[in-house]
């Protein structure tokens, strides 16, 4: 009776090993399923796929791994909310370190990806944190240069481009040239003039036309004050003639709408000249860093 | 004794893994947990399409279906949709009263009311009293849409606050019955006639306040102009001519505005009246089925 139970206790001792490594060899088979589909770019069906490994498994490493394939698999369909979304349940995950680390990194990029700048950077700040050793990496480097491009941070960007360009293994000679177009790009002579709406929007008030000037479209206003002008002085023409009802409602009609509408364009105006000067100098700088990091 | 017991279990179990369950064949309660895992974090359109892939003869499967999709598409905002496949779930099934609430409240809410009330008469053989009372508070609330005020009042008789979950929207019908059956709307040709009278007159009784002032002022200083160049430059003059015509074009524009404010009050007060009212109709049903 012993032996048998003994030879019982033996068979399931087998069993259960057998039953686990089972398991384990489905999941590898998903996996290798899921692979297969994301790499003949049915992104969708991918994602899905990973999910499922994600919901079904019982091993944390094969749940955060899952969970990786499948934020990339939401990247390539562009959807990045859904992808940082679900990168959230690995982040507590501390004990797979290079898991960690590439949930942390992808969750920053998605945050890129989805123009909030702010938060790659607090991001980045605590990949470093938690991987210090691991921090210096050029992605890194180069996700930090980006945001604070984007964010309008000459300095850091600069700081953190030139700590791109020297981890870079370049020749000597190319990595001064790289310098020295850095230096270029974030020297204060090629950074963005930001102009002042508000000042604009003064200088209208007082000296109609000269806040349009200082927004930098001189021509629109010569017009606007010229309108202002004509407006006025039709206005004086009908009061001449005593017409001074219509005197007061055409002409005076005429020049407070342009007046007004002056001064809103002038403030119009010097955000859209911001906004263009900005986006060419972030689109310059935006491609040097790109440039430098993949080379 | 137990111990054999257990080997004989882990041995069938093994037997079962071992014979291998592929994708296709995955038990269909697994698959439903994973779509409705997948509904529960928002990726209605993955959990759609695998429901979509869920092929079944089995008819309580299909309800099953066909509640999930037309939950999910009900979540995306996408009524009519969702109405056809919540409309397809049987009475033998555990979600047909829900089904069978939200589908009539999705054509509710597309307008489409007779549908409606043909869903909810499905409900009159139910034997819960709560099903019974929410599907006579949905006529209710249905009838009001309709302007259907004796059908309203006919169903309100029923209304005694009995149940928690509505008791709330119960009032707060009654109270849009008041307001809807008190409303006077404006007439359009009045609003006319009104700021033909005195220009703007028409759009601050149709409760346009600011806009018939500014029309009482643009048309006023056009006019005033029109009499300064009459004054001074005669009737013959091109001034006069053209700023008459400008001021007529201006004056006629100004009335036929009126009548449209007017129409506009109208339709701005039906529309936040029949949104208020298909508010409080659903609230109460996310209360009984949530």
């Amino acid at each position: 009776m012993k032996w048998i139970n003994v030879f019982c206790l033996i068979c399931m001792f087998l069993c259960a090993g057998s039953f686990h490594s089972s398991v384990v060899a489905a999941e590898k088979d998903d996996f290798e399923y899921a692979e297969n589909l994301f790499q003949d770019g049915n992104f969708f069906e991918a994602a899905i796929a990973f999910e499922r490994i994600f919901f079904l498994s019982g091993d944390s490493q094969v749940r955060i791994k899952a969970n990786l394939r499948r934020a990339e698999a939401l990247k390539q369909q562009g959807k990045f909310r859904e992808a940082r979304m679900d990168l959230q349940r690995s982040v507590h995950l501390r004990n797979f370190p290079d898991e960690h680390f590439m949930v942390l990194y992808q969750m920053a990029f998605c945050d890129y990806m989805l123009g909030n700048y702010t938060r790659v950077i607090s991001g980045l700040r605590q990949l470093e944190h938690f991987y210090p050793e691991r921090s210096n990496a050029e992605k890194v480097w180069l996700l930090y240069a980006l945001a604070h491009i984007m964010n309008s941070e000459y300095e850091q960007a600069r700081a953190f481009t030139d700590s791109l360009i020297a981890i870079q293994l370049v020749d000597e000679n190319i990595a001064e040239e790289l310098k020295r177009e850095s230096q270029r790009i974030f020297s204060t002579e090629n950074l963005p003039v930001v102009k002042s709406e508000n000042r604009a929007a003064n200088l209208s008030t007082f000296l109609p036309g000269v806040g349009h000037m200082y927004a930098g479209y001189p021509g629109k206003g010569i017009l606007n004050a010229s309108s202002q002008v004509i407006a006025l002085g039709l206005a004086g023409i009908m009061a001449y003639h005593q017409l001074y009802i219509s005197g007061f409602v055409i002409g005076l009609g005429m020049f407070q709408s342009f007046y007004f509408g002056g001064i809103r364009q002038a403030t119009f105006l010097a955000a859209q000249r911001n906004l263009k000067e900005t986006a060419n100098w972030k689109e310059q700088a935006r491609s040097f860093v790109i440039e430098v990091y993949e080379l | 004794m137990t111990c054999r017991l257990f080997f004989l279990i882990i041995l069938l179990g093994h037997a079962v893994v071992g014979s291998g369950i592929t994708s296709s064949d995955k038990d269909f309660s697994s698959e439903i947990r994973f779509i409705q895992h997948l509904q529960s974090r928002g990726h209605y359109h993955e959990a759609l399409f695998l429901l979509e892939n869920l092929q079944t003869d089995d008819p309580s499967r299909s309800d099953t279906i066909n509640y999930l999709k037309g939950w999910m598409l009900y979540s995306q905002k996408d009524l009519e949709a969702s109405a056809f496949f919540l409309e397809q779930v049987r009475r033998e099934s555990p979600f047909f009263d829900k089904s069978n609430f939200f589908a009539a409240y999705n054509y509710a809410y597309l307008g489409n009311t007779p549908i409606s009330l043909d869903l909810l008469a499905g409900f009159e053989s139910h034997s819960g009293n709560a099903v019974l009372a929410m599907a006579n508070f949905q006529k209710a609330g249905i009838a009001l849409l309709d302007r259907r005020f004796e059908d309203f009042e006919l169903h309100a008789e029923s209304f005694n606050r009995e149940f928690a979950f509505m008791a709330a929207e119960e009032r707060k019908l009654g109270e849009y019955y008041s307001r809807l059956e008190s409303r006077r709307y404006p007439s359009p040709a009045l609003a006319g006639i009104m700021s033909a009278a005195v220009p703007g007159l028409g759009r601050i009784y149709a409760g346009k306040t600011a806009e018939g002032i500014a029309g009482f002022l643009y048309v006023g200083a056009m006019v005033l102009t029109t009499w300064d160049f009459y004054n001074r430059l005669g009737p013959r003059n091109g001034f006069f001519i053209s700023s008459a015509a400008i001021t007529g074009v201006f004056y006629i524009g100004n009335i036929l505005g009126s009548a449209t404010a007017a129409r506009r009050t109208n339709i701005e007060f039906n529309y936040e009246m029949d949104q208020r009212i298909l508010l409080d109709m659903h609230v109460p049903l996310r209360r009984l089925f949530p």
